[in-house]
C-alpha cells in the first residue's frame, strides 16, 4: 500500500461519511398525506386537524384517523388488516396501504423540500 | 486488396485474452443472487486494474468495455436497464482510472497502487450508476437515502477487490513480461 493509497482512501471514507451528513437525515415530520385508490389519487389532506374519513376501497370502505400530525387505518374491510398493524404514521416519506382494498396513503413534507416528478 | 484494419496484433490477441478472463469473471458473478440491486462485489475489475498497472490505459479501456458489452450479451441483460446501469457504472470508473493515472504520472511520490485504485474505482462506479437510476429510473427522493448506503459497499468492495487485484499483480512476474508489446510492431501484413 502506497501513501497515495492511504490518502485515497481517506478521501473516499471522508466523502462516504459526508453522504451520510447529507442524505441519512433524520425523519422529517409529514405535514399532509395522499389517498390513493387503486393507483388513482382520490384527496390530499392535512394532518393538522382532527377528523376521521372513510374512503371507498374496492371491498369496501376504510377509515382513516387523522389526530395531531398523525394519520393510521382504524378499520378496513380486509382479512389480514396489515393496514391497521401499520398504526400511526408521521414522518414523510411514510406509508401504509391496504392491498384487498386498494387504498394506501402517503405522508409527503413540505412542498419545495424537492421536486414532486422529473420527465425527460 | 486486402485489407490491412483486419490484421490481428499481438495487442489485439492480449486485448481478446484478458476480456475473455474479465467476461467469465462477469457471468460467474451474475449468477449468484444479489441483496440489493447494483451491489456486487465487481470482481472483473480485478482484470481491469492488472491489464491499467501492467500494460496501459487504453488497453484497460478496451477490455472493461468489451467485458460490459460481451458480458451482458451473455448474461443476458444487453440494451436492459441493468446493461446501462453497468455501463453508465463502467464509463465513470474508466473516467476516474483516467483521471487517477494522469494523478500518477503528475504526482509520483502519492502514485496510486491497485487498492487506492480499486477505491476509486468502486465509489465512481458506484456513482455512475446510482446517477443514472436517480437521474432516468427512479427519480424518487427516498432513493438518495439509499446512496450513503450503497457506497459504503462500494468502498468496502473496492477494498476487496483492490486487495485480490494487489495479490494477483504480487504473483505474476514483477517485470512486464509482455514487453514485446511495447516493442516496435512488427510490420501489419
Amino acid at each position: 500500500m502506497t501513501r497515495g493509497d492511504v490518502l485515497a482512501i481517506c478521501v473516499a471514507a471522508a466523502c462516504v461519511g459526508a453522504l451520510y451528513a447529507r442524505h441519512w437525515q433524520p425523519p422529517v415530520a409529514a405535514t399532509r398525506f395522499e389517498v390513493r385508490v387503486a393507483g388513482e389519487p382520490v384527496g390530499r389532506y392535512p394532518l393538522d386537524q382532527k377528523r376521521d374519513l372513510w374512503v371507498d376501497g374496492r371491498l369496501g370502505r376504510s377509515l382513516l384517523r387523522i389526530d395531531n400530525g398523525r394519520v393510521r387505518f382504524v378499520a378496513s374491510p380486509c382479512r389480514n388488516q396489515v393496514c391497521v398493524h401499520s398504526g400511526w404514521l408521521s414522518s414523510s416519506g411514510d406509508a401504509a396501504a391496504c392491498l384487498p382494498n386498494r387504498v394506501s396513503v402517503s405522508l409527503s413534507g413540505d412542498a419545495g423540500a424537492g421536486l414532486d416528478a422529473v420527465s425527460f | 486488396m486486402r485489407a490491412p484494419a483486419l490484421a490481428v496484433t499481438a495487442e489485439d490477441r492480449l486485448v481478446a485474452g484478458y476480456a475473455a478472463l474479465a467476461i467469465v469473471i462477469h457471468v460467474l458473478e451474475a449468477g449468484f443472487p444479489s441483496p440489493v440491486p447494483g451491489v456486487k462485489p465487481g470482481l472483473a475489475n480485478v482484470i481491469t486494474l492488472i491489464v491499467l498497472l501492467r500494460h496501459s490505459l487504453r488497453l484497460a479501456l478496451w477490455v472493461a468495455l468489451l467485458r460490459v458489452v460481451v458480458g451482458s450479451l451473455m448474461v443476458g441483460s444487453f440494451l436492459a436497464p441493468g446493461f446501462w446501469m453497468s455501463a453508465a457504472g463502467a464509463c465513470a470508473s474508466l473516467a476516474a482510472l483516467s483521471l487517477c493515472a494522469a494523478w500518477n504520472r503528475a504526482v509520483p511520490p502519492l502514485r496510486l497502487s491497485a487498492l487506492g485504485l480499486s477505491v476509486v474505482a468502486a465509489l465512481a462506479h458506484m456513482s455512475g450508476q446510482f446517477a443514472l437510476a436517480y437521474g432516468l429510473f427512479v427519480p424518487h427522493p427516498g432513493l438518495l437515502r439509499l446512496f450513503p448506503l450503497l457506497m459504503t459497499a462500494a468502498l468496502a468492495f473496492g477494498l476487496v477487490t483492490g486487495g485480490a487485484a494487489q495479490a494477483v499483480l504480487r504473483r505474476l512476474s514483477p517485470i512486464r513480461s509482455d514487453d514485446a508489446v511495447r516493442l516496435p510492431r512488427a510490420p501489419r501484413a
